[in-house]
């Protein structure tokens, strides 16, 4: 089942090589076609939007016809007197909610597929999907409750010898941040597990009972037979997340932060927000916070990447 | 057959799970409950809300339906989830096909699909492609673009890498070309996976409104489910201005989230026993 | 096996073809001279109507013939509305404007680009010579306003010119909201601050009568000692009750509201207002601002303020703790029209519960006799959140060029016209012209008598009071039925709700004093693109400043008396130079 992508064995020249790969593969390249235009239309034309975080950008004049400002848009942003604060919040928190939040899908779907009592299985699975389906406006709403003075949580916090607070209000490094990534294990974990419960039913059947036959334990079906077909979609997720970490679901710390704990919980979605979407928006300055964070993003993608092939040899490209 | 220690195991797991349910079956419920309250009440309580609060009340689903226009809705939604679906479910498959074979360029390929993740341009360079192929303004604006994305067909290509090579060296022998060991051979093995992207994409779809209020503003015929419910939610305390408040306005922005994930959660018993009976028909019967 | 693919296949071309089909439908209409498109900033709730044409007022208006060149041959106007996704407003916009699909008439509201740079861009038109021509009512609403008239017009190369139309009150419209406090707590936990006696209050039919009189005599809380006597004894009710989780007072997020508000009665609001030269001040170092933040750090000390006011915000929600107001557990707050007199009470007679004959009354906003030096003592409060008499704007874009705008600017005047347009975007169809105009849609909504009566009161001035099933609606009729959303006068003088006495003069009590001294949109929509990428930095840096140093001089961290604590946090607002705002509203009023 181990393979890796990388095909030592051929030793031919570049361009026999390249006849060699049309002659076999000219039909997939066909079918990449079509797939390819759907992308470059819908993706990457669009990304002409980019230029506006060189520009000075107005609305109506255009992506081309905007006055060019090269790096103004990102010194606004980095000589701003929170962003030291916020890049160092967001990084904080984007690596405390991969490490916290990587491994609970993957732990999630080992015991679905180990609860062998069919309906109850099912029952679970479809309640623990549900958070996913509930706005993020909700559920940072209970969470404001469950975290406030007299919340479900503080009192479980304040019965094992906390101090009584408004959890959400604390300001010491890294409370805020743990409950931001609780969040997002809480609405994510359960519909997470999905793909993984995907992958490990179908190694489940006839591998497993043939370890069972072996007279492998669970523990060693999980481990010789689950986990290493797990490793690939694990690594490939893996590497994904690093990815994307910065990119996504800032929108939740928008309901959740207040002036009083900027020094914790300001992001640089949140620090842009602030900064570009005042009486009017600043398309410029938001685009600029964007592009950088999918610069950052796309090292980080490409440095994972690295590591993971080494390591591992699952790399992704 | 079964150990004491794989007893214990399973009693372990099963309450581990109980708790996981529990735990998430909190904010739903909260949001059932409230929606079934008196607005009232509703407004002055704190905590969660563990049964309906004052007497049994559906004044929030009543201001909710009165426009006929909503109903009509979950019949456009249903458009653009098949519809975008079942798009982005064959692209997805072909995709991750691509993607799976050992081609010279396949990682520039895996490259030119995730800088798509990476990188994007806003909203109005968005608008002028769409515009400029004529969507703008119809239903095909809302499905043909977004219907599948990187993840969804790298989660497709893992499927089939992880499928075993012989089946399809046995198939290439007996002569089969690309098309036919992609439908017959190994989609029939991943079809697990291509299941799970597929419902990943319908949820993608049901609960996008943004696409739908900058192609469709004014055709509100057109709007899906998602955008009435942003419609109905975006000022929940403004009722209290008027000199003789209807309390029942506050239920809104609970019973929308309702009828808007109930068909969603309704059809998920179904989605686990296809992708059960997807797996086991895949399996190694092929 | 090898039929699956293919069902996807055929049910992808099914889609398709359906949504070509579907496409197909619905094309654009019919072009002529006088037919306009219109983007309003808001439509009604759709279960009125689909359309914002399909409202009998609009219908009314546009069902009139108008001769702009007195030629005697009239032309009816045609207008298409078209509303907005809520909450999708700028977004819609923004892509309007850049993808160069805007409409004729545009509502400014929610465009990030106001009049000044959409004309510096040339989408705006200058208007200035329809509005001189066509007129006529716009022009006298200015002449009647003088102090407010500079604002409809912008600065364009050193002259006054038109680029934008706005709607307009003459009068004030009433308040919808403002301080709320528990008056039956006075009744019950206070006495007399005379005699010592005991209060003494019941509802009287619709009415609360009591003999509540506060320390400086008055019926009403008017003086910051008045309210220091009533928050006292809030806290002893809430003493009296048991309550835990209450408080006196609950407070928005920062500890002011940059309105004014509370503020505005030491004698200047913290951020930007007008004084009484008509002159636009920063308050942000003022000894009134320092005068205030002691009194709030007293209130704080005395645990009269929600002490967790500084936790309950986020940048989405500034807020009263409604929870605990609306569970009867605090004494005064921040609170709107809905609550007023006994509406919060939802105990069902049960006397456990803290709702139980509640009685919110409005208070104005309190001037101070204690805190501070002389100057910040007995000033009237002058600025605070309310509408004002300018709101929405309109601009008319190069796509109106070469249709017939006199006819356009005679129709859109006649919604200026007194006792014309200005009725029908204030309240509606009068009987009469239910009558004259065959109106299902009111008669089918128990409006057959119209929106209004009109009346004389004892003064002998003309009132107009509103159709009671649109005061009792609860669903937005009120709204629905005029033409509240477009431009024009909307005439608010001698409106009558039929309310309650007692609730009547709590509303009343909300608009107590003039509020000369907001700065209303109708200026910041004014500024140059430079201005406001000037006072677009400066404001977030000063807001975020100020958001996390005035909870502290509230709460006791820092000390409004302490000279190093205040002398700090005005070298840092200095820094952050918040004065050239001043700079440009003065240039724009013209002083």
């Amino acid at each position: 089942m181990n393979r890796t992508i990388a095909e030592k064995d051929f030793k031919l020249s570049k361009k026999a090589m390249a006849r060699k790969d049309w002659r076999k593969n000219w039909q997939i390249y066909l079918l990449f076609l079509p797939l390819a235009v759907y992308f470059i239309i819908f993706n990457y034309i669009p990304m002409v939007g980019i230029l506006v975080a060189f520009e000075d950008y107005s609305v109506t004049k255009g992506f081309f016809g905007s006055p060019w400002v090269g790096f103004a848009n990102f010194r606004v942003l980095f000589t701003g007197d929170e962003f030291l604060i916020a890049l160092r919040n967001t990084a904080c928190m984007a690596v405390l909610n991969l490490a916290l939040g990587f491994l609970p899908p993957i732990i999630l779907a080992l015991l679905f597929s180990e609860c062998h009592l069919k309906p109850y299985r099912r029952f679970t699975q479809i309640v623990s999907y549900m958070p996913n389906f509930v706005s993020a406006v909700v559920v940072c709403a209970l969470v404001t409750e469950f975290f406030g003075m007299s919340g479900a949580i503080t009192k479980i916090l304040t019965a094992i010898g906390f101090q009584e607070q408004n959890w959400l209000a604390n300001t010491q490094i890294p409370v805020f941040w743990l409950i931001y990534a609780f969040i997002g294990i809480w609405m994510g974990a359960g519909f997470g597990s999905v793909i993984y419960t995907a992958i490990i039913s179908s190694v489940s059947g006839d591998l497993k009972e043939a370890a069972a036959l072996d007279g492998a334990n669970r523990w060693q079906r999980i481990r010789y037979v689950v986990l290493p077909a797990l490793l690939p979609l694990c690594m490939m997720n893996l590497t994904l997340s690093v990815g994307t970490m910065f990119l996504a679901g800032w929108d939740k710390v928008l309901l959740l932060y207040m002036p009083k704990t900027y020094d914790v919980s300001d992001v640089l979605y949140t620090y842009t927000y602030r900064m570009a979407f005042g009486n009017s928006v600043n398309f410029g300055l938001s685009t600029a916070s964007g592009l950088f964070q999918s610069i950052i993003g796309t090292t980080l993608l490409i440095v994972s990447n690295k590591i993971n092939k080494k390591l591992t040899s699952y790399g992704l490209f | 057959m079964m150990s004491t220690g794989d007893i214990i195991g399973d009693a372990v797991i099963m309450l581990i799970l109980l708790l996981v349910a529990f735990i998430s079956f909190i904010p739903l419920w909260h949001v059932v409950m409230s929606s079934f309250s008196d607005g009232q009440e509703l407004l002055s309580h704190k905590g969660v809300v563990w049964k309906p609060l004052g007497d049994f009340n559906l004044g929030g689903y009543k201001l909710i339906f009165r426009n006929s226009n909503v109903i009509k809705s979950y019949l456009n939604t249903l458009l653009y989830v098949v519809g975008g679906t079942g798009l982005g479910l064959v692209m997805n498959v072909v995709a991750g096909y691509i993607l799976s074979r050992r081609t010279r360029f396949r990682p520039l390929m895996i490259l030119f699909f995730i800088i798509t993740t990476m990188f994007s341009g806003g909203t109005i360079p968005t608008y002028i492609v769409i515009r400029a192929l004529g969507m703008t303004g119809t239903p095909l604006a809302l499905i043909i673009p977004g219907c599948t994305n990187a993840m969804f067909i790298l989660y497709m290509m893992n499927a089939y890498m992880a499928i075993d090579r012989s089946y399809e060296e046995a198939a290439a022998i007996d002569g089969a070309g690309h098309i036919q060991i992609m439908f017959q051979v190994l989609l029939p093995q991943a079809k697990g996976m291509a299941i799970v992207v597929a419902v990943q994409t319908a949820i993608l779809k049901w609960n996008s409104w943004f696409e739908a209020s900058i192609y469709v503003p004014t055709q509100r015929s057109l709007w899906p489910l998602q955008l009435w419910v942003r419609e109905l939610t975006t000022n929940t305390t403004e009722f209290l201005k008027s000199s003789n408040p209807d309390y029942n306005q506050y239920l809104i922005q609970y019973a929308v989230i309702v009828i808007a994930t109930v068909p969603l959660l309704a059809a998920m018993p179904l989605f686990i026993s296809k992708l059960e009976k997807g797996i086991a028909s895949g399996g190694v019967k092929g | 096996m090898k039929k699956r693919p293919s069902k996807f296949v055929t049910l992808l071309l099914c889609t398709v073809v359906l949504c070509c089909i579907l496409s197909a439908c619905g094309s654009g209409g019919a072009d002529n001279d006088t037919s306009f498109t219109y983007v309003l900033s808001t439509g009604e709730q759709t279960h009125f109507y689909a359309e914002y044409e399909d409202n009998p007022a609009v219908q009314y208006w546009l069902s009139k013939e108008w001769d702009a060149d007195e030629d005697g041959k009239g032309k009816k106007v045609s207008i298409d509305f078209i509303t907005l996704p809520a909450g999708a407003e700028s977004d819609n916009i923004n892509t309007m404007l850049g993808t160069g699909e805007y409409p004729m008439i545009l509502d400014v509201t929610y465009s990030s680009e106001k009049p000044v740079q959409l004309y510096e861009e040339g989408i705006a038109l200058d208007i200035t010579e329809y509005v001189e021509q066509y007129m006529p009512n716009y022009r006298a609403w200015m002449e009647a306003h003088p102090e407010l008239g500079s604002r409809l017009t912008n600065m364009v190369n050193g002259e006054r010119r038109y680029l934008g139309l706005y709607a307009v009150n003459d009068a004030p419209e009433q308040a919808w909201g403002g301080y709320c406090y528990r008056r039956d707590w006075i009744v019950k936990y206070g006495t007399n601050p005379e005699t010592g006696a005991a209060f003494s209050g019941h509802w009287d039919g619709d009415n609360w009568i009591d003999d509540v009189v506060f320390p400086s005599g008055n019926t009403d809380p008017i003086y910051i000692s008045d309210w220091e006597w009533m928050l006292d004894i809030f806290a002893k009710a809430i003493e009296n009750l048991g309550i835990t989780d209450g408080y006196a007072l609950s407070i928005y997020y920062p500890g002011y509201l940059g309105t004014g508000d509370f503020m505005s009665g030491f004698g200047a609001p913290s951020s930007y207002y007008i004084d009484e030269n008509g002159v636009c001040q920063g308050g942000f170092e003022t000894e009134n601002f320092r005068a205030y933040l002691e009194c709030m750090n007293t209130w704080y000390a005395n645990g009269w303020i929600d002490p967790q006011f500084d936790e309950r915000a986020s940048d989405m929600f500034y807020m009263v703790n409604t929870a605990a107001t609306f569970a009867g557990k605090v004494g005064a707050w921040y609170g709107q029209l809905g609550t007023l007199g006994n509406a919060m009470d939802n105990s069902g007679g049960d006397t456990s519960n803290l709702t139980n004959g509640i009685v919110v009354a409005g208070a104005p906003q309190p001037i101070n006799d204690i805190y501070g030096t002389d100057e910040c003592k007995y000033q009237e409060p002058f600025a605070y959140y309310a509408n004002s008499l300018i709101s929405n704007c309109v601009v008319f874009t190069n796509k109106c060029e070469g249709m017939d705008l006199p006819t356009l600017f005679t129709a859109i005047d006649y919604l200026y016209e007194e006792d014309g347009g200005a009725m029908l975007k204030a309240y509606g169809l009068s009987a009469e012209q239910v009558e004259e105009f065959d109106c299902q849609w009111y008669r089918d909504r128990n409006l057959a008598e119209g929106t209004y009566t009109v009346g004389t009161d004892e003064n002998g001035n003309t009132t107009y009071t509103v159709n009671p099933v649109l005061v009792n609606d609860q669903e937005g009729l009120e709204s629905a039925a005029k033409l509240n959303r477009t431009i024009g006068l909307s005439q608010q003088k001698g409106r009558q709700y039929g309310y309650p006495e007692s609730k009547q003069h709590w509303i009343n009590m909300w608009m107590y004093y003039d509020n000369t001294g907001s700065i209303g949109n109708e200026i910041t929509s004014q500024f140059t693109t430079e201005q406001q990428e000037v006072v677009e930095a400066t404001n977030n840096y000063v807001n975020t400043y100020m958001n996390r140093t005035i909870p502290r001089f509230v709460n006791g961290d820092l000390d409004p008396t302490n000279d190093k604590d205040w002398g700090d946090y005005c070298a840092t607002i200095v820094k952050y130079k918040p004065y050239e705002y001043c700079d440009f509203v003065n240039e724009i009023l013209g002083n």
